[in-house]
């Protein structure tokens, strides 16, 4: 085959990877994180930025919020997102509409765990911060490691990386419901299966133990994301309020409660240093029936959680 | 036909070196290039099931 011949293929080819990267673009417009950025860009100035990830955006009802408090909550808060996205997405509000106040709603051990090397996992939500900011993305992910780092610059440029998901959603939500055919439905919520979730609860009543202790011993500082999220928020004048967010029963049985509470009252105290107010909502939903899975509750205990946060927002705002 | 099918699928695949006697389509033909491009999009859109997915919310 004649070097023209060869050329020609490869440039029909290329082309048709063009397409391809066209076409993602174009599907991912109606991706949650896109559709979060543009919001966001959009924020009206004064509002309450409801921040986090999915517990809080399966717990905070808007207009029950709302009409407790006379607030305007922006719910900004995002399934499988992690601090590093947090800080990206909280800056471009701060840089928008300035929000008048932020509520954020951590899970577990949350605030003080420090974000790992890959470039891989800012896929599905996460890749808000590729949209955003990959130079944080970089500081806080690529650290160590010179691959990560040019693969998360390329993965910011090629939508086909950046934006994967997409089409691999399609593909395992089809290959989900062919794994499922003849079978009896798996249980399955807006974030994704029941079932799954379980894999998330990361923490054994040992580790609760363990983590505890060695925060407390330690006093170390907050992960690096949120350290800068909430120095962010001080020079940009925005009051923030976190929230240890709901607990499911099973989650932290009574042998492990008195290293929990240490470890809230630490949070409190250290957070109380920098001016920031914590409201422990660990045990606000203690009925299994108010949860979708083990992480996040359902409509009722949304209402619940909700209903109970606007009871105590003009206490805690008047208290710091 | 099917044989003639098999036959072409599997010179397509790389299972035999020579084309079938029905199959016109030359090596320096510019319609391989839409082969080999459709071929890496496929690979790509199926590569995704060694991620391990949990949240699927869109």
């Amino acid at each position: 085959m004649k070097p023209r011949a060869f050329f020609i293929q490869a440039s029909i080819a290329l082309l048709l990877i063009v397409l391809y990267n066209v076409a993602i673009t174009l599907l991912a417009r109606q991706m949650p994180a896109r559709k979060m950025i543009d919001a966001v860009r959009h924020l009206e100035p004064g509002a309450l930025f409801i921040h986090g990830n999915s517990t809080m955006d399966a717990a905070f009802n808007d207009a029950i919020f709302a009409k407790a408090t006379g607030e305007k909550p922006f719910r900004a808060a995002l399934g499988a997102t992690l601090p590093v996205d947090h800080l990206n997405l909280a800056r471009l509000a701060f840089n928008s509409g300035k929000p008048r106040a932020m509520l954020y709603g951590f899970y577990g051990f949350q605030l003080y765990e420090d974000p790992t090397n890959s470039w891989r996992q800012f896929s599905g939500n996460r890749c808000l911060s590729l949209l955003i900011d990959p130079a944080t993305a970089i500081r806080y992910s690529a650290s160590n490691s010179i691959v990560d780092h040019l693969m998360i610059r390329l993965a910011a440029a090629l939508p086909a990386l950046r934006e994967r998901d997409v089409i691999w959603f399609k593909v395992e939500k089809l290959r989900r419901a062919l794994a499922d055919v003849g079978l009896p439905s798996t249980a399955a919520n807006k974030f994704g299966r029941v079932a799954d979730f379980k894999q998330l609860v990361l923490f054994t009543p040992q580790d609760v133990h363990r983590l505890s202790q060695s925060i407390i011993s330690s006093d170390r500082p907050f992960c690096g994301p949120l350290v800068e999220m909430f120095d962010l928020a001080k020079n940009a004048g925005v009051e923030v309020t976190v929230v240890a967010m709901p607990s499911h029963p099973t989650n932290l049985p009574l042998e492990v409660r008195s290293d929990w509470n240490a470890y809230i009252a630490h949070v409190t105290k250290k957070l109380r240093q920098q001016g920031i107010r914590l409201i422990d909502a660990t045990d606000w939903i203690s009925e299994e029936k108010l949860f979708e899975d083990v992480l996040h509750v359902n409509e009722a205990g949304a209402v619940r959680f909700t209903e109970k946060l606007a009871q105590q927002w003009p206490v805690s705002r008047a208290r710091p | 036909m099917l044989k003639k099918l098999g036959e072409a699928l599997e010179y397509l695949g790389g299972a035999r070196d020579a084309a079938p006697a029905e199959f016109s389509l030359k090596l320096a033909s510019a319609w391989w290039g839409l082969w080999w491009g459709a071929l890496l999009a496929a690979i790509w859109v199926f590569s995704g099931q060694s991620s391990k997915f949990i949240y699927i919310d869109f």
